[in-house]
């Protein structure tokens, strides 16, 4: 489709302009996924570390609070908590990454965690919900992070399929057209020239 | 003001509530799909939904990830972690690279 151009000088100016400008976009896009790789991989490591630490937390407030229910009349724990006392405050901003806008929370726990006696409680309740405190700022960085390293590995998708369209089809048409244009134009001189040649042969026979 | 949620059974509410995360207590996930949509809508920030609902809405969750917030993050329920989230995390590893270049050979 390219390759059906006009023979002109004017059009191989245009194409070859074209050409370099592929190339720089060409590198540009190769630096900008290499980069977003790098930040990639390095979020994809850090979710692996915190999700299994999560995970160990959370399965451990649960069993706490497994003894918990055991331990007291049965509903009565779900009502001791029905009304908390806490409030979560949380900050959520976008953070730009190589122009991938990736959420970035904060949270903070304001007030008391633990909205009932201690009297008519067991302590287990009070490690679960201590546990899960704790961990908060591991689940808030992971849910944070799995969420970056998705975004990322979108955006890496668009940029690589960008960079190969260019490196495979673009760049290889432009330069196909160019050379095209090339050989027609010193086709034409040469045809010129014979033409030329063979005039000044037809006058000089007169 | 935006605010963090959970969804998921009422087994696990119990550890969240008392920090001042709005509870939702979803017993199947036709209940957990309307509170996570109207989570959404209301502008929560943050929300922690119980991995084995996660896994059955799956489509939902694609969807609301098409919006920038709220974030939501699968916890392990009661029974313990199923691996969903890693799993996630190496497909979308597969995605970015093209092949499975950290977790080759491990945990299945």
């Amino acid at each position: 489709m390219l390759a059906r151009v006009n023979a002109t000088r004017m059009e191989l100016l245009k194409l070859k302009n074209r050409l370099k400008m592929a190339r720089r976009g060409h590198k540009l896009l190769k630096d900008k996924r290499d980069e977003l790789m790098k930040v990639f991989l390095a979020r994809v490591r850090e979710t692996r570390g915190l999700r299994q630490q999560v995970e160990k937390r959370l399965e451990a407030a649960y069993r706490e609070l497994g003894l918990a229910r055991a331990s007291m009349t049965p509903g009565s724990l779900d009502a001791f908590v029905a009304v908390p006392e806490a409030r979560l405050e949380v900050a959520a901003e976008l953070a730009n990454v190589m122009s991938v806008p990736i959420p970035r929370l904060r949270v903070e726990v304001r007030g008391n965690p633990h909205p009932y006696g201690l009297g008519q409680t067991v302590a287990e309740l009070d490690t679960a919900i201590r546990e899960v405190h704790t961990a908060l700022g591991s689940l808030v960085g992971l849910a944070e992070a799995e969420r970056a390293v998705e975004l990322l590995a979108e955006e890496i998708e668009k940029t690589r399929r960008r960079v190969n369209a260019l490196e495979y089809v673009l760049i290889p048409q432009l330069e196909a057209a160019v050379r095209d244009i090339a050989m027609k134009l010193s086709e034409m001189e040469r045809s010129n020239a014979s033409r030329l040649m063979k005039i000044k042969d037809i006058v000089r026979a007169r | 003001m935006p605010e963090v949620g959970f969804v998921g059974s009422r087994d696990i509410a119990a550890v969240f509530r008392p920090l001042g995360l709005e509870v939702a207590e979803v017993a199947s996930a036709a209940e957990a799909e309307v509170a996570l949509e109207r989570m959404a809508g209301e502008g929560f920030a943050l929300v922690f939904l119980e991995e084995d609902l996660g896994i059955e809405l799956g489509e939902t969750l694609a969807r609301l990830k098409q919006r920038s917030l709220p974030v939501i993050s699968l916890v392990p329920g009661v029974r313990g972690s199923r691996g969903t989230a890693a799993a996630a995390i190496r497909r979308m590893v597969e995605r970015a690279v093209g092949a499975d270049i950290l977790f080759k050979g491990e945990d299945g």
